[in-house]
């Protein structure tokens, strides 16, 4: 049984829904969700963290929802793994990580510190003192002191610089959590899950084996995300879909049928109504024109 | 607003270039330090009363005169500086401790708690300030502590609406999600996290309001509410001299002068620190 | 277009960055490449002659003009209207309250250039923008089309230099391509020069004529980017090429 995993989950601020009906199951070996900004991915990783209530569908720990649930053993099982910038500016980092210990653990810092590679020395700096893939590390001792389970990684890379990624990605690979990633990055989701979701506009438009879906994407977002991406002395990045006045990924997702439709290629009359997940080939993809997509 | 001001002490020597803010600074200190002192400074004891010198123009012995009753008016001003000073301490204190305490709590709570303490707030700033605090003079026994009290109750409010604007920024910052992440309780999460971190701009508020206070206090004695006879004070100096201002005009002028300066002192200071403090001033 | 000789640029007695030679023809495509603190973005500015504060020798021309020994007139001049910056997030950089419409055509007229809405039209079609979009706040557009808007902003006013400053990376992928798309084709048709200052080695490497790849104030390698990429001689462009996913 999964740890952790939404069930029709529907998330918002206010009234207005970002996250619509997501059925997302945390399963072994790293899951993936991959969206742009405006996606809805980052509320979905708040609701998974217990920090927002759905407004309808449940998020399951083990066989309780998260509302029923022990709050305390919730706390210590799942953790987040935030941007660097997730440290108090004013506290000196070893503080950051101790607050996480209990007062009897204290002694524990300077051996989380150098788990993820890091002088034990540096706990009397402040985050400004550190460079930021060393306030990396910090964050992720910090995640690591109540020895959780499953971390949820919400782009824990992408302020950092190219080299500095690759050590970080290299730091929570070895890890032996689970984990949800979440990322705008479709290489670090090839490297880190085994599973992936795409959402788009709140919803999922497929997901799958990360492999095949980087490889034999069924949806054409997920196609134009692949394609959009600068690959070493590659073609220009493709900007795929439709063309037209306003620049195509501009247009607004559709708030009938399929939210993809303004931007896509394959468009047709069947798109104003709203796909359904359905099977495709080992994976579940939204999409009524999936079987007519170009083969690549 | 994506980048944290920056902590007080990183800001300090940024703050000595600006020679306006330095100026203000300066100017405390001494303010602060003659109203210490006055006891070794002054030149007469606070309360002798010489009949026969009665206002005398500055003079070598009397550098800023002698008023309607023959006393020193520099050793009045200096002994006065400290219940002035006291009263704007005071009540920034009580402003502040109440104020953002209560604003804090407002901004990282959120929801029907903050509705409330926000409406609490909003029906003490409904009153005109001034009014608010006559009210309460006329009400009270005049004297000092009135005063403080009474400027207090319509300082605070202040301080809630500007600290639960801040605390409501810096509950959203991933900081504090982690922690709550962590288990560490709602309150601790305050003193440790949203408070230290909403500090800057109340202090920036302090300096500017300092001189607001001195200034209302001294408007409160001025209409004979506030400290009584026989204590300094320099709204009250003002008050009982302003009959002579055509004929003996220093009664007036110094102790009139002593609010002006310490009031311009504290505002620069405080626009100092404001642009010292202003994160995009950071490069 | 662009002409630099042994420039350095020191704040406080460091040198922040050490370029000895950047060349940048019309029509062409050249890219600085490196991480944070390299010097990359400081080389950018110092080219417009941005660098307050800092110690700038060496020789600098910029469409023609002496940078560093020009009058200030002069490089106004050039600044934003022949020489065009394009930063990060443009949104910062726009007013807030005033349309884009307005934005435009306020900088159209400073610069002494045609403002009629035809023109300003034929620039935002040139990035792939509804000229509707002139009636819109900043607030009201996204960071893609922003960006595009500095790029119309640019084209408006006759740039034939085009600097930009990650342009891409505060945006989505596929708005990214978009992006990259119009800088490209506005290359091709108006033979606009383009530096390009970049942390994305892949991307650069789609886009890019020549690289210079710094690190710590420092050129440590330059040269065609297929060769540079192909077959790096400097460990730390091999490193960069590593860390690619």
């Amino acid at each position: 049984m999964t740890l952790l995993r939404a069930e029709g989950v529907t998330l918002g601020y206010g009234r207005r829904p970002v996250v619509h009906d997501v059925s997302l199951d945390i399963t072994e070996g790293g899951v993936g969700l991959i969206g742009e900004s405006g996606s809805g991915k980052t509320t979905l990783a708040r609701a998974f963290l217990g920090l927002l209530t759905p407004i309808s569908g449940n998020i399951w720990y083990g066989d309780q929802t998260l509302k029923k649930a022990d709050l305390r053993a919730f706390r210590k099982d799942v953790q987040p793994v935030f941007q660097a910038e997730s440290l108090d500016p004013r506290m000196r980092v070893g503080r950051s990580v101790a607050e996480a210990l209990p007062r009897h653990a204290r002694h524990r810092v300077a051996e989380l510190l150098e788990q993820v590679g890091l002088d034990p020395a540096l706990a009397a700096r402040r985050p400004h003192e550190l460079s930021g893939g060393q306030r990396q590390r910090v964050v992720i001792a910090r995640a690591l002191a109540v020895g959780p389970r499953l971390l949820i990684l919400d782009e824990p890379t992408s302020a950092l610089d190219v080299t500095v990624q690759a050590r970080i990605l290299d730091l929570l690979a070895g890890l032996d959590t689970e984990r949800l990633l979440i990322t705008h990055n479709l290489a670090v989701v090839e490297r880190l899950c085994r599973t992936s979701y795409v959402l788009f506009a709140g919803r999922v438009v497929e997901s799958g084996p990360t492999g095949d879906l980087l490889a034999k994407p069924a949806h054409p977002y997920t196609r134009a995300l692949r394609d959009a991406v600068p690959k070493l002395g590659g073609p220009p990045p493709e900007a795929s879909g439709r063309t037209g006045r306003t620049g195509h990924t501009e247009a607004v997702p559709a708030t009938t049928g399929c939210p993809y439709r303004l931007r896509c290629p394959l468009a047709a009359p069947v798109c104003e109504q709203p796909p359904p997940l359905r099977e495709l080939g080992g994976r579940r993809v939204a999409c009524h024109r999936a079987e007519d997509a170009p083969v690549s | 607003m994506t980048h944290d001001a920056p902590p007080l002490r990183r800001s300090l020597p940024r703050l000595l270039p600006d020679r306006f803010a330095a100026f203000g600074a300066v100017l405390i200190v001494l303010v602060v330090l003659a109203a210490v002192l006055a006891p070794w400074l002054a030149p007469y004891p606070l309360d002798e009363v010489r009949p026969l010198e009665r206002l005398r123009p500055p003079s070598a012995e009397h550098w800023f005169g002698t008023d309607q009753v023959g006393r020193d008016v520099l050793t009045r001003i200096l002994y006065g500086g400290r219940t002035s000073l006291f009263i704007a301490a005071a009540v920034l204190a009580v402003s502040a401790l109440a104020g953002v305490t209560l604003g804090v709590v407002a901004g990282y709570a959120g929801g029907r708690l903050r509705d409330v303490i926000m409406r609490v707030t909003d029906v003490f700033l409904a009153f005109p300030a001034l009014l608010l605090s006559l009210a309460l003079a006329v009400v009270l026994q005049p004297g000092v502590n009135t005063v403080i009290l009474a400027i207090a109750v319509t300082w605070w409010p202040w301080y809630t609406r500007l600290s639960a604007s801040v605390a409501a920024s810096i509950a959203t910052r991933p900081y504090v999600d982690a922690a709550r992440c962590l288990g560490v309780p709602a309150p601790l999460i305050i003193l440790r996290h949203v408070l230290p971190n909403s500090l800057t701009p109340v202090l920036v508020q302090l300096s500017l309001d300092a001189g607001g206070v001195i200034l209302t206090a001294a408007a409160l004695s001025y209409l004979g509410l506030g400290a009584q006879e026989p204590t300094a004070e320099w709204g009250l100096m003002v008050q009982q001299g302003q009959t002579l201002f055509t004929t003996n005009w220093w009664v007036v002028a110094f102790p009139g002068l002593a609010i002006l300066l310490t009031a311009f002192a504290f505002n620069v200071l405080g626009e100092g620190l404001r642009g010292a403090l202003d994160p995009r001033r950071v490069r | 277009m662009i002409e630099v000789r042994d420039l350095k640029v020191c704040y406080a007695g460091r040198t922040v960055a050490d370029v000895p030679e950047l060349d940048v023809g019309a029509g062409e495509c050249v890219a600085i490449v490196g991480e944070s603190g390299s010097g990359k973005s400081t080389t950018l500015l110092a080219l417009l002659g941005l660098t307050d504060g800092a110690d700038v020798s060496g020789h600098i021309r910029v469409c023609g003009v002496d940078v560093l020994t020009a009058p200030p007139r002069e490089l106004r001049a050039i600044r934003g209207a022949r020489a065009a910056l394009v930063l990060q997030s443009p949104q910062a950089a726009l007013s807030p309250a005033t349309r884009l419409g307005v934005l435009m055509r306020r900088a159209l007229r400073l610069h002494g250039r045609d403002d009629g809405a035809a023109a300003m039209a034929r620039a935002m079609e040139a990035v792939l923008l509804d000229p509707a979009i002139l009636r819109r706040y900043p607030h009201e557009v996204s960071g893609g089309q922003a960006q595009r808007f500095a790029i119309a902003l640019a084209i408006a006013l006759g740039a034939e230099v085009i600097l930009a400053d990650e342009p891409t990376s505060a945006l989505d992928v596929t708005v990214q391509a978009e992006v990259v798309g119009v800088l490209r084709r506005l290359r091709a048709e108006r033979d606009l020069a383009l530096l390009l200052v970049s942390h994305d080695l892949a991307l650069v490497s789609t886009i890019a004529d020549r690289v210079l790849v710094m690190k710590d104030g420092a050129v440590v390698e330059s040269g065609p980017a297929a060769r540079v990429l192909a077959e790096p001689a400097h460990p730390y462009t091999r490193e960069l090429l590593e860390a690619l996913p």
